[in-house]
């Protein structure tokens, strides 16, 4: 991307990168929310007036009502900009694909919702917009922090390819299989496999400490919008990460569609009048 | 097709915990040339258990080299300086400040798993995820740098994520397409946890079963430091 971010501060490490994150819940989110942590521009999209069902859950911060109060939303979306978009009008979608054509990549965890609103299948939308990664994330029975890690290394993996081939492609993160890797070597002892491949090893004496650490306690909630993202994964030591707050519902749709699109003060009224953002 | 995403990425692995064997594993899986340095003297503690082994080291590559030595130490560091990315942990032969000085475009990744042992998983996506944010950096800016990991850090990130605690390993039931069979060098085959993603373009797989040690000992040393086994037998015998 061309664009500089609005602000002064030293671009962070993928400070190159724009990112719609269209996702709800935990994987997609938190994902997207550290690719903002380290520079990215992250666009939140979310449905006028409800938003990401996470605002209407979890603990809720200072006392505040949803969909601003919620401490997890706020957790997961540290950083990102908030565009309230409905893309299942046609004014919407059409609005959609436009970002599209100036992001990276999306996130996204209900792919059918968007193909229905855009009428293109995600290989459609990459052959319209050839470097555009697109990380389908398919929702496990239980909410899975690593997912995100998974969801997160993924999408930067195809990044990385499409910074080096000018090619994107559709990348599918199953939390099941994300989940079923971080135990690999179990389960597959479990299905009687790997010893047929075995290498030749050299005895040594096992000695792996396998001792449980106690759950670390987590942030309490604080009044005011402060940037409440949770301990960075990682900390590099020549470029700098953000903390940003969450955004508000739609706290920065004008700017998005204005600064990304270049659309008129009109136009943006009456896409606010019309219900569309 | 494409390439791996990671084709070209050039890793050198001096990690000896299940943490930074998952980092490995994670870069290994996606394309890039990941290359563990061991020795017949220390060889990775990892092989006492074959079956995590196979799980952990599939798709990388093997180097004997005796980092005890100064001529090991020294063959270690060239290589270094010829690859874009090395791991290294606490207490590792060779310590990030010294491979920082080989060049300053190397990407030097620290993998402190600390007592988080459950989560060595995490801690190691972590590092794999760091190390591709450190090499955007790398492309914007040319430069090279630290990339910190902590095992502490990591899981209190996630337990913020989400609170619920870790149910343990997964049923096998609704993993269909998840396991992959890997031939053996005794002619068997077996099945193997997967690549956990599905890129379009680019589909990752178990391309290599697990090394074994120093299997690819001429192979690595001769490309990346343009020598003749000649000349690798002569350097190896001089240590």
């Amino acid at each position: 991307m061309s664009d500089q971010p609005a602000d002064d501060s030293p671009p962070g490490a993928l400070g190159v990168l724009t990112v719609l994150d269209l996702s709800e819940g935990v994987a997609g989110p938190y994902a997207a929310m550290l690719l903002a942590a380290y520079g990215a521009r992250v666009v939140k999209v979310e449905r006028p007036g409800s938003g990401d069902r996470l605002r209407r859950g979890g603990t809720i911060a200072g006392g505040e009502p949803p969909p601003e109060g919620s401490l997890p939303f706020r957790q997961l979306n540290a950083g990102k900009l908030g565009l309230s978009l409905d893309y299942e009008t046609a004014a919407g979608a059409r609005l959609l694909a436009r970002l599209a054509e100036d992001a990276d990549a999306i996130i996204e965890d209900a792919p059918t919702r968007r193909q229905a609103a855009l009428g293109l299948d995600a290989e459609t939308l990459i052959a319209a917009v050839p470097r555009l990664v697109i990380t389908t994330v398919k929702s496990g029975p239980t909410a899975a922090a690593t997912a995100g890690l998974h969801v997160f290394y993924a999408t930067l993996a195809a990044l990385w390819s499409a910074a080096q081939t000018e090619h994107g492609q559709v990348v599918e993160v199953d939390e099941a299989f994300a989940i079923a890797s971080d135990h690999g070597p179990e389960l597959t002892r479990r299905l009687g496999g790997g010893d047929e491949a075995a290498v030749v090893a050299p005895a040594v004496a096992a000695a792996s400490p396998t001792g449980r650490r106690e759950g670390p306690s987590v942030a309490q909630p604080e009044a005011g919008r402060v940037a409440l993202p949770p301990p960075a994964p990682f900390r590099l030591t020549a470029a700098a990460a953000t903390a940003a707050p969450a955004p508000l519902l739609g706290e920065h749709t004008r700017r998005v569609l204005g600064e990304l699109l270049g659309l008129e003060a009109a136009a943006l009224d009456e896409l606010g009048r019309d219900g569309v953002v | 097709m494409l390439p791996l995403p990671l084709y070209l990425l050039h890793v050198l692995d001096l990690t000896r915990s299940a943490a930074g064997a998952f980092a490995g594993r994670a870069l290994a899986d996606l394309g890039a040339e990941v290359v563990c340095v061991e020795s017949a003297a220390a060889p990775s503690p990892l092989r006492a258990d074959a079956v995590a082994f196979n799980s952990l080291s599939r798709n990388k590559f093997s180097l004997a080299l005796d980092l005890d030595g100064s001529g090991g130490r020294d063959l270690c560091l060239r290589l270094a300086a010829a690859f874009d990315v090395a791991l290294v942990e606490p207490g590792a032969p060779l310590g990030a400040a010294a491979l920082r000085a080989v060049s300053p475009e190397l990407i030097v990744v620290s993998i402190d798993a600390g007592d988080a042992g459950g989560d060595s998983a995490a801690t190691g996506l972590a590092a794999a995820a760091g190390t591709l944010t450190a090499l955007f950096h790398h492309r914007a800016t040319g430069q090279g740098q630290s990339v910190i990991v902590n095992g502490e850090n990591v899981a209190a990130g996630l337990a913020v994520v989400a609170p619920a605690a870790d149910t343990g390993p997964p049923a096998l039931e609704g993993l269909d397409g998840f396991f992959e069979a890997v031939a053996g060098p005794n002619g068997g085959v077996a099945p193997l946890d997967g690549v956990p993603y599905r890129f379009s373009r680019t589909p990752a797989h178990v391309r290599l079963p697990a090394p074994a040690l120093g299997e690819h000992t001429n192979d690595v040393l001769g490309h990346a430091l343009e020598l003749s086994d000649a000349e690798v037998a002569a350097l190896l015998a001089a240590d």
